[in-house]
């Protein structure tokens, strides 16, 4: 089998520059972008991309004063490069929960460096960098006038709970944050909390409600016009709810949840639609995070109320079925018939209840590379392809 | 093994604690109205139409607002009749959406309050009273002689308000501290709670020094000395028990693991305002992991899992046959290991649903783990799931 490899879309590419519309600007990076505002008294930013040194990119290009930097939302691809833009002491306007969201990343920064170097396939740092927090927050509306322009501002939740998005009337342009991105809308992060699919939907209700003639959204490093903007909101509208409503009635019918994830597609017409291609995030994903927004942890099933740790479970399954050997022919069994996802739930027992067993884990990496083969979205992809070098690490350090 | 019932059937009590405010008292949230020389604030509804008119008949003068310290059912289905001519009623903007969400999982909601207050699972066609004016944030109410300092947030719920009079130096706190017992953050079968924005919001409840706090609703009233220290225990323990489930993420400690070491500190296990009698420390623990932490738990085998069902039929073929998981099983049970003996049963009860022998064993674990347990939501669910495989064993000699 041929390498695998990871998707990389973290790093030090170049941000690339359009000026699609008069007074508007976009920086573009493969993650998200930024746009900014020119009006007769000072320039609005939205949005600072990933990283200070990006934004020292931008800066140099945006010509007289940044009066207001705006947060579509507190993720790091917008809010990390935010320091380069300080020069004037611009106001930063973000949603009331946007800090916490920096409080919670500090808290959390070894979970979150762990997690971010399986999700973005790249070496595991600690985040030390200062975040550059908001100088004035709100719930709900706000709006700005500055010079010529009007910025209508609306909090939500939709990705986050601390999304914000922006209206320019006399633009007639809605910059919108994540709430598009290429493909699938994020609903749904194996690694992150709860995403909000219904508030999302109605979100971009209301931004198409204003007709817009351009919408700027990934960041703001993507631009659609016209009528291919208002095809787009359909999509990607019609996608989250559909979904959105297939979890609902199987949380009704009392569907599981390991179930429910394989029940839950896209709607035919959509399937091949390559504005929410899985290409990110994928149904799977949504389905769980959906459910994790209604449902509680407690799966109807008494065993799973007050769970002992996994791994006494595990051991004593592994004890029962005896020796390690009908593990591994049974896996590779079930590899043979194409069942790798089964394969590597049952090889789990041995993983857990032996995890010395190099025999164990050498199979593991067949079975990872069996899944990561035909598997193009960047979320699970990735991850098998840390656990491919994870267990190659660990059979390396047995040698 | 009898379930604990806080519902239905119970009469309401009155008392007039304080000059101008009057509470009613149930089992399950209270609610309070205050005179004012301008007419009648209500906060909270009680549970029931039945309930509520009976308060209805003590109140003499207009009723000009209403307020919902949240939108679960124990404080608002009493509303309607509460409503005189003009009655305002006031909530968070998320309240709607919650009501509405309830009408969505109508199914869903009707079996798992079935499960967790021991009542018969009925789907009712709810009629809500949707509040007449929502807001984020803070709002002031002036009254008569008496100002209403309303503050949304988010602590057992998405749409928390709390209130409070400056002339009665009185706080009223809806759920955010429910009698003497452990606060209610976590739930097994309810999504997300709040508990950093919870303590939070006890923090600046606390700043007011207020001489009266109003809780479980209002049916509960604490003074002076005993409205700090409950407010102090409580706000103590949600810190902990958070920053203890922060650490463990950080580690990297399996959510299987977390729930047994998240503890309450040794010198407030006896404290008389946090008894586990509704909630528990691992409920909590599942539910501040679930706001932070994503579904995937970095075991490659967990992040698209098969009907889990299929796993357990291949687990159940790899032991090879039934007798020697009832022995197992039955070993356990005799070494006080109820709990993991009911874990691995659920493999022969997963694979094999029909077998009445596994459900008599389970039966008796139940009644095991059910016999030391006094949380109410554990307890009603074993007692629940007793009296479900009891009437599958017996519709098995019916035939």
């Amino acid at each position: 089998m041929s390498e695998i490899k990871g998707t990389r879309i973290l790093g030090a590419p170049k941000a690339s520059f359009t000026n699609p519309i008069k007074d508007v600007h976009t920086a573009r990076l493969p993650i998200a972008g930024c746009g900014w505002v020119e009006t007769t008294e000072g320039v609005v930013l939205i949005d600072t991309l990933l990283s200070v040194d990006a934004g020292k990119q931008v800066f140099k290009r945006i010509n007289g004063t940044i009066k207001y930097i705006i947060y579509t939302h507190g993720h790091g691809d917008h809010v990390g490069g935010a320091a380069a833009f300080l020069r004037d002491n611009p106001e930063i306007i973000a949603s009331k929960y946007l800090p916490d969201r920096f409080d919670k990343y500090k808290m959390l920064a070894p979970h979150r460096s762990h997690i971010t170097a399986v999700q973005f396939n790249m070496p595991e740092t600690l985040r030390t960098s200062d975040y550059v927090y908001p100088t004035k927050t709100f719930l709900g509306d706000m709006t700005l006038k500055i010079g010529d322009k009007t910025f209508e501002l609306h909090a939500v939740r939709a990705e986050t709970d601390d999304a914000v998005w922006v209206y320019v009337p006399e633009l007639k342009t809605a910059f919108i944050g994540d709430l598009i991105i290429a493909g699938l809308p994020n609903i749904g992060n194996p690694w992150k909390p709860t995403r909000f699919a219904l508030d999302w939907a109605k979100a971009l209700e209301d931004v198409r409600a204003l007709n817009p003639e351009h919408l700027f959204c990934n960041g703001a490093g993507f631009y659609y016009k016209g009528s291919k903007a208002l095809k787009i909101l359909n999509y990607n509208i019609e996608a989250i709810h559909s979904l959105h409503d297939q979890v609902v009635d199987h949380i009704n019918k009392g569907t599981h949840i390991t179930e429910m994830i394989h029940e839950v597609k896209l709607p035919d017409h959509l399937k091949n639609n390559p504005y929410v291609k899985p290409l990110y995030s994928r149904t799977e994903f949504f389905v769980f995070n959906v459910y994790r927004w209604y449902h509680g942890y407690f799966d109807d099933n008494p065993a799973h109320l007050l769970p002992r740790p996994e791994k006494e479970v595990m051991q004593e399954l592994y004890k029962l079925i005896g020796d390690s050997e009908k593990i591994l022919k049974r896996v590779k069994d079930l590899f043979d018939q194409d069942q790798a996802q089964l394969a590597i739930e049952v090889l789990d027992i041995l993983i857990q209840a032996a995890p010395e067993n190099i025999e164990a884990r050498k199979l593991r990496i067949d079975l990872l590379k069996n899944l990561a083969a035909e598997d193009y979205c960047l979320m699970s992809r990735n991850a098998w392809v840390y656990f491919i070098d994870k267990d190659k690490e660990f059979i390396n350090s047995q040698k | 093994m009898s379930g604990i019932q806080v519902i239905t059937g119970q009469k309401v009590q009155f008392k007039n604690p304080l000059k101008d405010v009057h509470t009613a008292i149930l089992p399950i949230a209270g609610c309070a109205w205050i005179d004012t020389t301008d007419g009648v604030v209500v906060i909270d509804t009680l549970i029931s139409c039945g309930a509520a008119k009976k308060a209805r008949e003590q109140i003499t003068d207009k009723i000009k607002y209403i307020i919902y310290t949240h939108g679960h059912m124990d404080h608002i289905m009493g509303a309607s009749e509460f409503m005189d001519d003009g009655t305002e009623v006031i909530a968070s903007k998320y309240l709607p959406d919650r009501l509405d969400r309830y009408k969505m999982l109508a199914p869903y909601r009707a079996h798992i309050s079935a499960v967790q207050f021991n009542i018969p699972e009925v789907v009712m066609p709810w009629k809500f009273v949707y509040p007449t004016k929502t807001f984020l944030g803070d709002m002031t109410i002036k009254l008569g002689d008496k100002t209403f300092e309303l503050h949304t947030s988010r602590a057992e719920t998405d749409d928390v308000c709390w209130v409070y009079v400056p002339e009665l130096k009185a706080a009223f706190i809806g759920d955010l501290i429910i009698g003497r017992n452990f606060p209610n953050i976590g739930n097994p079968w309810k999504p997300t709670r709040f508990a950093l924005d919870w303590a939070k919001t006890l923090e600046n409840v606390r700043a007011l020094k207020p001489e009266y706090i109003f809780c479980s609703g209002a049916g509960t009233m604490y003074k002076g000395e005993d409205a700090r220290e409950a407010l102090d225990a409580n706000i103590e323990v949600i810190r902990n028990l958070h920053d203890q489930v922060v650490n463990y993420i950080n580690e990297g400690i399996h959510i299987t693991e977390m729930i047994h070491k998240v503890k309450i500190p040794d010198h407030l296990k006896n404290n008389p305002y946090l008894a586990p009698a509704y909630s528990r420390p691992e409920f909590f623990t599942f539910n501040v992991y679930r706001w932070y932490h994503g579904y995937f738990d970095n075991n490659p085998a967990h992040l698209l899992p098969r009907p889990e069902k299929e796993v357990m039929g291949e687990l159940l073929n790899l032991i090879g046959n039934s007798e020697k998981i009832f022995k197992r099983a039955q070993d356990l049970l005799d070494q006080n290991k109820a709990q993991l003996a009911l874990e691995l049963l659920d493999v022969l009860i997963q694979a094999d649903p029909e077998n009445v022998e596994a459900r008599k064993l389970r039966i008796k674990l139940l009644k095991t783990l059910a016999a030391e347990d006094y949380c109410l939501m554990s307890r009603n669910a074993w007692a629940y799931y007793i009296n479900k495989d009891k009437k599958f064993v017996r519709s098995k000699k019916d035939k």
